[in-house]
């Protein structure tokens, strides 16, 4: 099943001497239960590609399609409760509330939609993400592979249709980007989670199914 | 270094809205010390002004000394003036009433004495030589023809002797037997017409005071005397008087006596002598407004430093980690701290001038009829303000910046890198109340948390909204006594001319109403009967606790429980005797009317006025009731020896026109007149109600010269303009202190939200709908608002207490809970946090969620 459908996307900042394309004329899909990568080098366009796809921005031109849904007809209320139940969000650094606990950082999207926690669902997350032992910690008490597992989490509670990784490993040392990119590996696997991760590193992005390179803007080459 | 000065430089220049918010502080701050130094100072010179328009610029008046004496005055350098007076002598005048029987001639010896010492000159000019004559208004009214300006007129000058040639003074009135010897003849030419000087000439002196002016000392056969001494320094009034008297003078010593008197207005003024009352109230009262203003402003100053720091926190980490030494980077926060000062105090001293400026114009505008028509408020630049200013700005942002300093310089790179928060980490798991998941979702337990873990993010702003609460609720109380204290006795009366009686006048009372105008007046009659007049109240049983404590009082005063003295002397009854007051008729009906009885069932009964004020040996005003009489009581007395019964229609303390500033240990019971005629009334107070008073009193005064008209108008809208112009100022300082107080929460409630830019980006991007965002910041915002509010409000009963401990509880008022002010500052606050979180969230979902996110905190 197409679970995702990018057509003729693009993303122009500014006007006349410092227009900058960001993104231009991006088409393609991913099926349910795919791992893509994206890669690109830096300022390729890669990043705003994955913010289009994830409704935290607005393309210039272009459609995307989540699950059938076209998400840029939806108002900005209607797409922020998409968002928290359809796609899941993994930045580089500062993911987490810093006030909330590790329990409490993942089960935010399910509080914002005011649905009941399954704890069974929970305990096989945090037991998924190694972090049972920390569910009461606060992130200043965490180190960064550990927030990011938690991030992680975050996405993947509301069993999303796809989960977006921006550069999820940048900010990590080898060990833990391993057991980051393991995880992504394992959740893709186990649970059929459509997973579309941003990298710059390619043994990373070796991880996924296919691979996706962007270059100023366009789609270069696909595997 | 050099380096280090530019980034402070361009630090300033790019965070501009914290950089202007910090300014404003600084110079609110220093605007309100100047202005309230500078508004002293011009108020003091004014009072000075005012004194001397009125009395006379001297200090120390001598009495009959010795020319000796003045050669000894003259040599002594700490004495700037003497101004002589000397009186010559009485004169028979062909218009002399039984009253006024003579002239009483004086003369200055120096042409500048008569404005120096205050004379009011109503028409033409101070004499300028022996030929030349200053009269008495009253003079002149005698016989405006005779006494006009340009007359001559020829006196016949001596002494009042006795048949035993004792000599008369003007504490003397007319005797039967006296004459004026050894008197010479004098003609002058009248130049000028003066307001009767009550120094020169009081009530009982015989004789209607004239000036001239340096008379030869052959001339002068009474050596009456008086020097006005006016001295060098005022403030050394202490050392210079006992020099002056030649014996030892303190403060605190007597006023006046035979041999001297002080011109206390002045040296209140110029030598800041107070009595202790005065001064105790007053140094309490320029403490606590200095504490206020100085606390308020380096709290203010402080916090915008602590902010701008916090906010930069990031930069301090590079700067360390770029090999900045804690020295060099305290140096860059006083260094912006001292850049932001040297535009922020000129600007404040400026800007406290300039208030200054507007508040002597609008002065003038109200009052400046009333102080005294010379005098005019002045807008005086003196050194002080700006000194005080200079040094206590400097102090303050010197002090707020080292502390923020320390701040800074503790940020370490490692902080940087790890990008840390100020969060708390608390050993327990944190519960958020069953309540606030339901009735708030997600929002509230976030809102809540956050005030929970981050406490010290709000602290700030929870303690300037307490501050800002507790100030404002004791500022309140303080202005609340301040306007009892300083009691309007004109206020709120429908009268603006009044005629008191002496018992001569009383016929000629009744004349003053024939005057044009005096339709609208009420009368209130007295008892002609003078021992016996009075309602005699023998139960005593109808006294309060507190009447019979003072007819005690009274009667052990005039030693009726003496053993020692005659008690066949005094009257030691036990009685109290009840003023009966009659009012004319329509002016009964009006009375009756406001306690809403009806006049024909009531018009034979009488109202009670029960309340009695004075003064106690504790200096503790006391005030309460003096009767047990309730409604619709009768009173049983004996008037002028036989039994006389009065029913009571209200007991109350609503005195009727003209008797509201009359106390008496009797009360007065008001009836009327008509029925009551055959008590022997006699007109007693009369006040009008005239649509041009100063018309009406001058005619009465004119047409029906027995009597005193006063125009009562004229005080009441002085009276009314003093309090006035008291709020003016007193608002006005609370006004800035509240600005103060809210740049200081604009400041952190901003900051606040800005700091956390990252946090909001990261939930709406996890999927926090705007409304849902928008109600967690409210909640929040409720939640610190209500706990400084609960801080600010006891806070501020605290100090509301103890403002009413420090000025009110000596008169024994009471304490009065200001009970509005809260009320106020409770809306306040919410409406003022709610308007900045607005305008903050405004900016703040008008960003975009991405580019925030991956904005670094520069």
């Amino acid at each position: 099943m197409e679970i995702l459908k990018v057509e003729h996307l693009s993303k122009v900042y500014g006007k006349g001497e410092n227009k900058v394309v960001a993104l231009d004329d991006v088409s393609f899909s991913v099926e349910k239960g795919e791992f893509v990568a994206i890669v690109g080098a830096s300022g390729s366009g890669k990043s705003t590609l994955l913010h289009l796809i994830g409704g935290v921005d607005r393309p210039t031109e272009g459609e995307v399609f989540i699950a059938g849904k076209n998400i840029y007809q939806l108002n900005d209320d209607k797409l922020a409760i998409f968002r928290r139940r359809q796609i899941g969000l993994v930045y580089q650094f500062y993911n987490l509330i810093p006030i909330l606990n590790v329990e409490e950082n993942i089960t935010l999207p399910l509080e914002l939609d005011n649905r009941e926690v399954d704890r069974e669902n929970l305990e096989n997350l945090l037991k998924l993400l190694g972090l049972e032992n920390r569910r009461d910690h606060l992130p200043n008490e965490l180190s960064g592979g550990q927030q990011q597992r938690t991030s992680i989490g975050r996405a993947l509670i509301t069993n999303p249709s796809i989960l977006l990784a921006d550069e999820p490993t940048g900010n990590l040392d080898s060990k833990a980007s391993d057991e980051i990119v393991a995880l992504l590996k394992k959740s893709n696997k186990d649970y059929n989670q459509t997973i579309i991760m941003i990298t710059h590193n390619m043994e990373i992005a070796s991880a996924a199914d296919r691979i996706i390179r962007i270059e100023d803007g366009k789609i270069v080459k696909e595997d | 270094m050099k380096i280090l000065n530019k980034l402070s430089k361009k630090n300033l220049l790019l965070n501009k809205k914290r950089s202007i918010g910090t300014l404003i502080g600084i110079i609110l701050s220093v605007a309100l010390i100047c202005a309230t130094v500078g508004l002293f100072i011009s108020f003091r010179t004014a009072l000075i002004e005012s004194a001397i328009a009125s009395r006379g610029n001297y200090h120390i008046a001598l009495y009959n000394e010795s020319e000796e004496k003045l050669k000894v005055l003259k040599n002594n350098r700490d004495v700037a003036r003497i101004d002589i007076l000397y009186d010559i002598g009485y004169s028979k005048f062909l218009d002399a009433t039984e009253d006024r029987p003579y002239i009483h001639l004086y003369s200055y010896q120096d042409t500048k004495s008569f404005s120096n010492l205050a004379i009011q000159l109503v028409d033409g000019a101070y004499p300028k030589d022996k030929n030349e004559l200053l009269i008495s208004e009253e003079l002149y009214l005698m016989n405006k023809d005779k006494y006009a300006i340009g007359n001559t007129i020829t006196l016949n000058v001596g002494q009042r002797k006795t048949l035993d040639n004792y000599i008369m003074t003007k504490e003397n009135p007319k005797t039967e037997e006296e004459v004026i010897a050894d008197s010479f003849e004098m003609t002058f030419v009248i130049t000028g017409i003066m307001e009767r000087d009550y120094e020169l000439d009081p009530h009982g002196d015989p004789g209607i005071s004239a000036l001239t002016v340096d008379l030869d000392n052959q001339e002068i056969t009474n050596q009456d005397s008086i020097f006005y001494i006016r001295i060098q320094k005022p403030t050394d009034y202490e050392k210079t008087f006992s020099e002056i008297l030649g014996k030892t003078f303190h403060s605190n010593s007597e006023n006046s006596t035979e041999e001297y008197s002080l011109n206390t207005e002045l040296l209140r003024w110029q030598a800041l002598r107070f009595d202790s009352r005065t001064t105790s109230m007053l140094y309490s009262v320029m403490i606590v407004v200095l504490a206020i203003i100085v606390g308020t402003s380096i709290f203010c100053i402080k916090n915008s430093f602590d902010i701008s720091v916090t906010e930069k926190k990031k930069s301090y980490g590079m700067l360390a980690s770029a090999g900045a030494t804690k020295k060099q980077i305290r140096k860059s926060v006083v260094t912006e701290g001292f850049m932001l000062g040297m535009i922020g105090i000129p600007l404040g001293i400026l800007s406290g001038y300039l208030a200054v400026f507007i508040l002597v114009g609008l002065v003038n505008s109200l009052i400046g009829d009333f102080i005294n028509n010379e005098v005019t408020f002045k807008f005086s630049v003196s050194l002080l303000p700006v000194v005080l200013s200079i040094i206590l700005g400097f102090v303050t942002i010197y002090l707020s910046s080292i502390s923020a300093a320390k701040k800074a310089s503790r940020v370490s790179p490692i902080d940087l890198i790890r990008n840390r928060e100020d969060v708390k980490i608390n050993k327990k798991k944190l519960k958020t109340p069953f309540w606030v998941k339901k009735i708030f979702h997600i929002g509230g337990v976030i809102a809540y948390k956050n005030l929970k873990r981050s406490k010290k993010k709000y602290r700030t702003t929870v303690i300037s909204l307490a501050v800002s609460v507790f100030v404002f609720i004791s500022m309140n109380t303080f202005m609340y006594y301040t306007f009892r204290v300083t009691s309007t006795y004109y206020d709120d009366l429908d009268y603006n001319v009044m005629i008191t009686s002496s018992f001569e006048d009383t016929p000629k009372m009744e004349d003053a109403l024939k005057v044009k105008g005096t339709d609208d007046y009420t009368m209130l009659y007295q008892s002609s009967l003078t021992t016996d007049g009075y309602l005699e109240i023998d139960d005593l049983s109808k006294l309060t606790d507190f009447a019979n404590d003072i007819l005690e009082e009274g009667l052990r005063e005039q030693g009726c429980y003496d053993e020692k003295k005659d008690p066949f002397a005094m009257n030691c009854d036990k009685k109290r005797q009840m003023n009966i007051i009659g009012m004319d008729e329509k002016s009964f009906k009006e009375y009756v009317d406001k306690f809403g009885l009806n006049y024909n069932s009531v018009k034979n009964k009488g109202v009670l006025v029960n309340d009695y004020s004075y003064i106690n040996a504790e200096g503790i005003r006391i005030e309460k009731g003096i009767y047990n009489y309730k409604k619709d009581e009768t009173i049983k007395g004996t008037y002028n020896g036989s039994p006389l019964e009065i029913g009571v229609s209200e007991v109350t303390n609503v005195r009727p026109s003209g008797l509201e500033n009359f106390w008496d240990s009797g009360g007065y019971l008001i009836v009327s007149e008509e029925e009551y005629h055959d008590l022997s009334f006699t007109p007693y107070i009369l006040t009008i109600n005239a649509d041009d008073p100063a018309q009406v009193t001058l005619d009465i005064n004119n047409e029906v010269p027995e009597l005193s008209a006063v125009n009562i108008g004229e005080n009441a809208q002085a009276e009314r303009s003093v309090y006035l112009l008291t709020a003016i100022f007193l608002y006005g300082f609370i006004v800035v202190i509240t600005l103060i107080g809210i740049t200081n929460i604009f400041n952190t409630i901003t900051s606040n939200l800005e700091l956390r830019q990252k946090e909001f980006a990261m939930l709406k991007s996890v999927g926090m709908t705007r409304k849902e965002f928008n109600r967690m910041i409210n909640l929040e915002t409720i939640f610190y608002s209500i706990k400084a509010l609960i801080y600010g409000v006891a806070l501020g009963s605290i100090g509301s207490y103890l403002v009413y401990l420090a000025t009110a509880s000596k008169l024994d008022y009471g304490y009065h809970f200001p009970l509005s002010a809260t009320i106020i500052s409770i809306v306040a606050v919410f409406i003022l946090v709610f308007i900045i979180m607005k305008y903050s969230m405004n900016k703040i979902n008008k960003q975009n969620i991405i580019e925030t996110i991956r904005k670094d905190n520069i």
